[in-house]
This record gives C-alpha cells, sequence and structure tokens, in this order.
C-alpha cells in the first residue's frame, strides 16, 4: 500500500516535473526574428575568424572585442555595432590579421568570401534597426 | 662652441616655422552636429565639448602652440586623424550602423583609458575625467544606442 502512494507520488512529481521544464525547453528554440548565423557564413567564420574569436577560443585579446558565436546573446545595439564593425575590418582586410594570414594561407577568405560576409553584416544590420 | 651650436639650434627653429602644419580647418556651424541635434544630458554634452570636440568634431579650439612647429604638426596630425575616425560635427549623416559601433567603441575607449588621448589631458584641464565622469559617459553611450533603435 505504501509503495503504491509512494509510485503515485513519484509518478505525479515527474508528471509535474515535465509540465514545468517542457515549455522551457520548448522556449529555447528561436524565436522568429531571433539572431542566427546562416549555414553558408557560419563556415566562413569557422575557417577564417573562429580560431581567435570565438568562446572556445584561447586568445583572450581577440575574445574580449568579440565571441562570434556569442554575438546572440548581446543587447541590439552592441550586436549592430558589432556587425558593422565585422564589415569594416572584413571589407578593408584588417581581418584576420596579417600574422594570420602568413601563417595559414589556406585559411584567409576568398575575395568571394569577403563579399558574403559583408553582405551578410549589412543585411544583419538592416534587419535588425528596421522600425 | 656652444654658441655655435645654440645659433644653429635657433636657425633651425626658425626655419621650422616656414613649414606650413595643414591644421583642419574649424567650422562653427554644423547642421549635423550630434549635440545639436539630440537631446543630450548637459553634464555629458560638457565632457564631450572639453574633452572630445577639439579631435572629433569640426569647432576644434587650437590654443596658441598650434601655430608653433614642432608642435602645430603634431596637433594637426591628432585633430586629422581624431576627426576621420569620428567627427561628432557630422552625426546626423552616418547610418545608423556606424552610429552604434561609434557609440560602442566610445564606450570601450573611455573605458579602457584609451581616450581621450595621452598627453591632452595634461594641457586640457576640462579632459581630466573623474572615474564618475568616465562612468557618466560610457553610460550614456549605452542609453543613447539603445534609444537610436527605438
Ligand atoms: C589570429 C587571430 C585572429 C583572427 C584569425 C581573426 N581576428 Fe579579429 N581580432 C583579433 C584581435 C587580436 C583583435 C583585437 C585587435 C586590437 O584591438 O588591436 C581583433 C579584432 C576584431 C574586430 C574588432 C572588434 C571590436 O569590437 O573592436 C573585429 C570586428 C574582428 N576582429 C573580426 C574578425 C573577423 C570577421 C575575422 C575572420 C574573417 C577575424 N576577426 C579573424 C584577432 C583575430
Amino acid at each position: 500500500m505504501k509503495s503504491k502512494t509512494t509510485l503515485f507520488a513519484l509518478l505525479a512529481g515527474l508528471f509535474l516535473l515535465a509540465a514545468f521544464t517542457l515549455p522551457e525547453i520548448n522556449s529555447s528554440v528561436p524565436e522568429e526574428g531571433e539572431f542566427e548565423i546562416p549555414e553558408n557564413i557560419n563556415a566562413i567564420f569557422e575557417k577564417s575568424c573562429f580560431g581567435c574569436h570565438n568562446s572556445e577560443s584561447d586568445y583572450q585579446k581577440a575574445k574580449d572585442k568579440m565571441m562570434i558565436d556569442k554575438l546572440g546573446d548581446l543587447k541590439k545595439s552592441k550586436l549592430v555595432a558589432k556587425l558593422n564593425k565585422i564589415g569594416k575590418e572584413v571589407s578593408e582586410g584588417e581581418m584576420p590579421p596579417e600574422k594570420f594570414v602568413a601563417k595559414y594561407p589556406d585559411r584567409v577568405p576568398t575575395d568571394a568570401e569577403r563579399q558574403a560576409l559583408v553582405d551578410w553584416a549589412k543585411n544583419a544590420i538592416k534587419t535588425l534597426t528596421k522600425k | 662652441m656652444a654658441k655655435k651650436i645654440l645659433l644653429g639650434l635657433v636657425a633651425v627653429l626658425l626655419l621650422m616655422q616656414l613649414v606650413p602644419a595643414n591644421r583642419p580647418p574649424v567650422k562653427q556651424d554644423n547642421p549635423a552636429d550630434l549635440l545639436a541635434n539630440n537631446s543630450v544630458p548637459e553634464a555629458v554634452a560638457q565632457i564631450l565639448r572639453g574633452a572630445c570636440y577639439d579631435c572629433h568634431s569640426n569647432e576644434t579650439r587650437y590654443p596658441w602652440y598650434a601655430y608653433v612647429a614642432p608642435v602645430k604638426w603634431l596637433v594637426a596630425d591628432h585633430v586629422e586623424e581624431g576627426r576621420e575616425h569620428l567627427n561628432f560635427s557630422d552625426w546626423q549623416a552616418m547610418d545608423i550602423g556606424d552610429q552604434l559601433e561609434a557609440l560602442d567603441e566610445l564606450a570601450e575607449e573611455v573605458e579602457e583609458g584609451e581616450m581621450p588621448l595621452q598627453g591632452y589631458p595634461l594641457v586640457h584641464p576640462e579632459a581630466r575625467l573623474s572615474e564618475e565622469q568616465r562612468q557618466l559617459l560610457i553610460d550614456w553611450a549605452g542609453q543613447f544606442a539603445d534609444q537610436l533603435l527605438e
């Protein structure tokens, strides 16, 4: 008898737990309009930038400036600021840095890839700042 | 001997004065100016004018030594580079991305003590910012950036 009650309580507990945690799981699915980097763009970042600008990187100076995989955590005004900077640094050829270019020539973005990054950043800013 | 060296030095100093500095021109009427077009708290406006506007606007207040070589070249260079980087006199003509980037950069530079430029506060007492003034400027930059998106 006692074990039946315990079992029942346990089931009820599990049910409640599920009821409370499920919506949370749902809400972690990106909402419409939330910031997401498209796969083709992310592939370029991965090749040319993540070595320094990723939360896993151990280049603190670059991480302090920007972690590309954490851009979505920034408030909107800051996100736009960083996207603007990405567009500028990439189009002016400032990033990736010279030393990196010399050391890893195969990880330097091609002209087409640079253009893709710049266009993407520009469009993302447009979408984010639309009133 | 010492007299000759001194004389030579004076001659060089005098000759230096003949080389122009190309100071970026001053313009007082700037219809696209940041402070003229936005309601910026007075305390913040005062900091911007006192500590930033000499290099980051068209309203540079050139001191007397901006007319004396060799310092005049240094001053001219700083003002030119400062305006190139960010010119508050052109604020309204900047696109929103550049404005938000400038505000982010502003906060970062002030936080890290990179701005105002080293040496400038030595000769400009109003640019010696207290910790409170720095924080005020940083907080304003963040709030103003959010406001621009509203
Ligand atoms: C070898 C390491 C390295 C690589 C690879 C690299 N960066 Fe950087 N990046 C840095 C460092 C270091 C800084 C800080 C420079 C400074 O402050 O002087 C920086 C700064 C930046 C900034 C300025 C951020 C700010 O807020 O001031 C941007 C934007 C940027 N990088 C974008 C990129 C992009 C996009 C790529 C890939 C195409 C890239 N970087 C690749 C090291 C790197």
